[in-house]
């Protein structure tokens, strides 16, 4: 080697320099970021249900980043407006996702605000999206032979039922549910959202 | 995806024999990261062959004063 200083200095530098792109410059560009005023931050139960999204690895296959009409026909899918910086002010962190196996689910509150679409959907995907490929989540619910006082139970297609029983939804899936009808950025931006 | 006249279930099934390949894909390196894990336990441990010379590729005359 011809000199140690010379490659962990130009190492160091590489490290620089990247942050200086990757870090820096975005942390200048979006730290006065103010959240849009028809935003809210997430209750708790939401915040729960939100770590239940990223325990059962919902970002695997669901993006949360509508695309721009030039980019892709997300509105046309009824997916929402594109998503700007100021729609994420509350998600630390984000839940971008990278692959679209399903659709993305930044506006599914808006377009699937039933609680009992969203919970029948969890425990089968196929009752409801024929053809679906998303995994069912039947951990995540309980069969009765009765419901008590205070369960929530899930109405269901009668093909897709239990045969004696009925289907009582755990706290998890409650969560999870109340976080993905929160989910619903199709509020008009101002001009102070869209940032520079 | 990026035909809006199409449903998005059809995108769906247009991925299932790719996602059944990365299936196949993720078996095969799976199974990699087990033989490689074992090879390394058997070189740690010496449980191989002792060898002086290349077990592989070993040119012809190079044998014969082995």
């Amino acid at each position: 080697m011809r000199s140690e200083t010379r490659l962990f200095g130009g190492a160091l530098a590489m490290i620089a320099a990247a942050t200086a792109v990757l870090v820096v410059l975005p942390y200048f560009q979006l730290h006065d970021v103010k959240p849009p005023a028809a935003l809210h931050p997430y209750t708790s139960a939401q915040l729960r249900g939100r770590q239940q999204y990223i325990r059962q690895g919902c970002i695997y296959c669901h993006s949360q980043q509508p695309r721009d009409r030039a980019q892709a026909p997300d509105a046309a899918r009824g997916w929402g407006r594109a998503s700007v910086a100021a729609d994420y002010f509350y998600d630390s962190p984000h839940l971008l996702g990278t692959m679209r196996t399903g659709p993305d689910l930044f506006n599914i509150g808006a377009r699937q605000p039933s609680l009992d679409w969203n919970l029948g959907h969890l425990y089968q995907p196929r009752a409801f999206v024929p053809g679906s490929i998303m995994p069912s989540f039947p951990y995540l619910f309980e069969v009765k032979p009765k419901a008590e006082p205070g369960d929530r139970v899930v109405t269901l297609p009668p093909s897709f039922a239990p045969a004696h029983g009925v289907v009582v939804a755990r706290p998890a899936a409650l969560d999870l549910v109340s976080y993905l009808v929160s989910l619903d950025h199709t509020y008009p931006l101002a001009a102070a959202d869209t940032g520079p | 995806m990026l035909d809006a006249a199409r449903p998005f279930m059809d995108s769906v099934k247009a991925t299932i024999p790719w996602l059944e390949a990365r299936s196949v894909g993720g078996a095969l390196m799976t199974a990699g990261h087990l033989v490689f894990a074992a090879h390394f336990i058997a070189m740690v441990s010496v449980l191989g062959p002792e060898r002086s010379r290349p077990a592989l590729f070993r040119v012809a005359t190079e044998m014969h004063h082995a």
